[in-house]
């Protein structure tokens, strides 16, 4: 009974962790904050509702392809997530403008500004040192 | 009892996360933004097919999650890959 109601509150915290990230692919103003919500489903949800799921059924073969289907989760994830934030800020550098203007506060420091500045300060040969540092007073 | 109020309330989150993620993926301005929200329909359904799994009391369909999370993966390397540079 306990057991069964720990796996209840599991795969309902999983199932919640994936509206969680239709909300914020849905919501959020660019390309690279959705990508970084719609990470969290693929590792976090599916761990919580493997758990929920192994409490529930608990024999061992069932347990092996649960931690199957983590593992596999775990390494590829982040892998392909790389591969699209790559492709995306890629784009971001040859396009300067956000795709929403509305949200004034969102798009102040969006990554097509940052792509934007690093182009610009490699292209004086500055290169990574900050510009701040000239005003500062010396200690 | 608490199985049915479970697959209840937990189809219901899926479903609306199902819902919103599909919406992005038929408005999203770049391929990218398809390419994601196509990356988290196919978690929300590996979510489903486990979710399943629980509700019927049966492993069978965990194979099924096997194969969608490594398909998952595959779309979306190779959606990366190939995209053209060019936007929307």
């Amino acid at each position: 009974m306990t057991t069964d109601l720990i796996a209840s509150v599991l795969i309902i915290l999983g199932a919640l962790m994936s509206l969680l990230a239709g909300i914020a692919v849905l919501r959020f103003p660019d390309t690279m904050s959705r990508i970084h919500a719609a990470t969290k489903p693929q590792v976090l949800g599916i761990m919580l509702l493997m758990l929920g799921l192994g409490l529930r059924l608990g024999s061992l073969g069932v347990i092996g392809m649960l931690v199957l289907i983590v593992i596999l989760q775990f390494v590829t994830a982040p892998v392909s997530a790389h591969l699209t934030v790559r492709v995306a800020f890629r784009n971001a550098r040859s396009e300067p403008e956000p795709e929403e203007r509305g949200s004034k506060s969102a798009a102040d420091d969006g990554p097509a500004q940052l792509a934007q500045r690093l182009s610009d300060e490699s292209r004086t040969g500055a290169g990574p040192s900050l510009s701040g540092d000239a005003e500062q007073p010396d200690r | 009892m608490t199985m049915t109020v479970t697959v209840l309330i937990a189809g219901i989150l899926f479903g609306l996360g199902a819902l919103f993620a599909s919406i992005r993926l038929l408005r999203g301005p770049t391929q990218i933004d398809r390419a994601v929200a196509l990356d988290v329909l196919l978690a929300i359904v590996v979510g489903v097919i486990v979710l399943m799994a629980a509700a019927t009391d049966s492993s069978i369909t965990l194979v099924i999650a096997v194969v969608v999370s490594l398909l998952g993966f595959l779309g979306s390397a190779s959606l990366a890959k190939l995209l053209p540079r060019d936007r929307q």
